[in-house]
């Protein structure tokens, strides 16, 4: 089976569409299947040998951020050519409501389409409102809708419609569970990670930085490693009096850091306000054998399912402290949280989510392709 | 009285009426200056939602790619409904995005030559322009004001009153160049 999978976001900044578009594809190729790649990417960047570049996206304000996004009649002829060359049986674009490759795709599709949705949105719901018009004729053209969690879901239900089958997003388990802790990372008095960009307040690293006097009250030796892009500065403005020593700011990883400084803490903080649909990046710290402490958001409520970690009220740091203190404190239960955890992640190797979407196609290109028998 | 007293009250009368004639004729050109300001910020805004409303306009025509039809509307939606503190920021984002869709000399005059599309483009790209004239005279208008309301006299007469001190709007109206040429053409040669 061919299989086309368009991602709208750029390749040239690390993303969790990006990542999950790429590791789908190596997961389908694993299956047997021919899949190609297309994204906005920079023709001179090092890509893997699936994705076709379709040249950089173009920094523009969307939604209230800036996105690198490909849109215009220069994008429509590299999709068009892409889909002709690539004679697809299907079509799998992701987030088909950004402004950009996979609307195009879809727009100008003409075998199967399976669309998945990733995003999860509280706000921005008028906008929708206001593009429906536009989007309508191209979104229905999608044979079978995806969204990665019940919240994905719930937001493509209100701005799309429809129904859609629920596949979370897929990780590599044994990447992580592989990962030997490194005794660099670790601090004389436990040590806590927080992973993502240190300058978009929905991920939470405000909450964070807000409970460090409580717990290097209770922790002097406490470590507290902050990975993410962002301006360093900005994060040491930011601190509270006298934590200074304790805090660590990396700056961006790669992967393999990221796989060393997951499993080498003890604890993964995920601070978030909002906007967070799936969590990946909990169920990464699950399956590399870290306690997850995480803000009750009704995104990471189903990934956690109740004894797989524990959860503070989103936004307070005195509750996240308390959680810290107790899950450092507590090393017998924390193990066992961990243990649980680990084994839970499994549902979310490729191994066991590729052959989903691959049944997802199946069923929009009417049943699996089996050997012709010659009689 | 002596002649001489009655020269130093009239000497005194006389200056006391100029300060008054001063006063009043400062007073008279800063309560223009704060009409005039008045107006240019109606007009300004009034531009700025023509703006908004002939790029949706742009973006449901149809005749643009859905992605860059979606960049449009969706800018437009946000600059029409950003609260006020928010009002330059989501019209300078609309100006970028304009640039960004509008950034293809040969795709933008394909589409100016769509019948469809050329009389919104047209419509388009003349308020572009107003916006940039209005925030231009706007910006004016508070530079020159701030210079009255700076003298001495006005802040120790207090002659602004309670009216409050304009600022400059920081937006960004560059206009989407390509955009602005090709209607430009297409203009003349309707003429």
């Amino acid at each position: 089976m061919k299989v086309g999978l368009v991602c709208p976001y750029s390749l040239d900044v690390p993303g969790g569409v990006q990542n999950h578009v790429l590791e789908l594809a190596e997961a389908l190729i694993g299956l047997g299947l021919d899949v190609s790649v297309l994204a906005p990417a920079d023709e001179q960047a090092a890509l893997p040998p699936y994705v076709v570049p379709a040249g950089r996206a173009v920094p523009v304000p969307y939604n209230g951020s800036v996105a690198r996004l490909s849109f215009g009649p220069a994008s429509v002829a590299r999709v068009r050519r892409w889909a002709a060359a690539g004679d697809f049986d299907v079509l799998h674009v992701h987030e088909p409501t950004a402004p950009s490759l996979s609307l195009l795709a879809l727009a100008s599709a003409q075998v199967p389409v399976v669309a998945t949705f990733h995003s999860a949105m509280e706000s921005g719901s008028r906008a929708m409102a206001v593009v429906r018009g536009v989007l309508r004729p191209a979104l229905e053209r999608i044979s079978g809708q995806v969204a990665v969690s019940e919240h994905a879901r719930a937001t493509m239900r209100r701005h799309v419609g429809g129904t859609a089958v629920v596949i979370p997003n897929g990780l590599w388990v044994d990447r992580f569970a592989a990962t030997a802790p490194d005794p660099r990372w670790r601090g004389p008095d436990g040590t806590l990670l927080f992973l993502g960009r240190t300058d978009e307040p929905r991920k939470g690293l405000s909450v964070l930085l807000a409970a460090l006097p409580t717990l290097v009250a209770v922790r002097p030796g406490l470590r507290v490693l902050v990975a993410g892009a962002g301006d360093a500065a900005d994060v040491w403005d930011g601190l509270p009096a006298g934590v200074a020593r304790s805090v660590e700011v990396l700056g961006r990883v790669d992967d393999d850091d990221r796989r060393s400084l997951l499993a080498s803490a003890d604890v993964y903080v995920a601070p978030h306000t909002g906007g967070e649909s799936f969590g990946i990046v909990l169920i990464e710290a699950m399956a590399a054998g870290t306690a997850v402490l995480a803000s009750d958001l009704p995104a990471f409520a189903p990934v956690l399912d109740g004894a797989l970690g524990v959860t503070f009220r989103t936004g307070d740091p005195e509750r996240l402290a308390a959680g810290a203190l107790g899950l450092l404190a507590d090393r017998p239960g924390r193990e066992a949280t961990v243990a649980r955890a680990a084994a839970s992640v499994r549902r979310y190797d490729w191994s066991v989510v590729a052959p989903q979407v691959l049944r997802v196609y199946d069923a929009v290109t009417a049943g699996p392709r089996r050997p012709q028998v010659i009689a | 009285m002596s002649a001489a007293g009655l020269a130093v009250a009239l000497a005194v009368l006389l200056v006391l009426a100029g300060i008054v004639v001063l006063l009043s004729s400062v007073a008279g050109r800063l309560d223009r200056l704060h009409i005039r300001l008045a107006t240019a910020q109606a007009s300004l805004d009034r531009q700025l939602v023509d703006r908004a409303a002939a790029t949706a306009a742009v973006g449901h025509a149809g005749v643009l790619d859905p992605a860059a039809s979606v960049v449009l509307l969706a800018a437009a939606e946000h600059a029409r409904s950003a609260p006020p503190v928010d009002r330059a920021a989501a019209e300078s984002a609309l100006s970028v995005d304009l640039r960004a869709v509008f950034r293809d000399a040969e795709a933008v005059e394909g589409w100016v030559a769509h019948p469809d599309a050329g009389p919104l483009l047209v419509e388009l790209a003349a308020s572009c322009d107003r916006v940039r004239l209005a925030h231009r005279f706007h910006d004016d208008l508070v530079v020159r004001t701030l210079a009255v309301r700076s003298r001495w006299l006005v802040r120790t007469a207090h002659l602004a009153g309670h009216a409050p001190r304009p600022a400059l709007v920081e937006l960004d109206d560059a206009a989407p160049e390509a955009l602005t040429a090709a209607t430009a053409r297409g203009t003349a040669g309707l003429a």
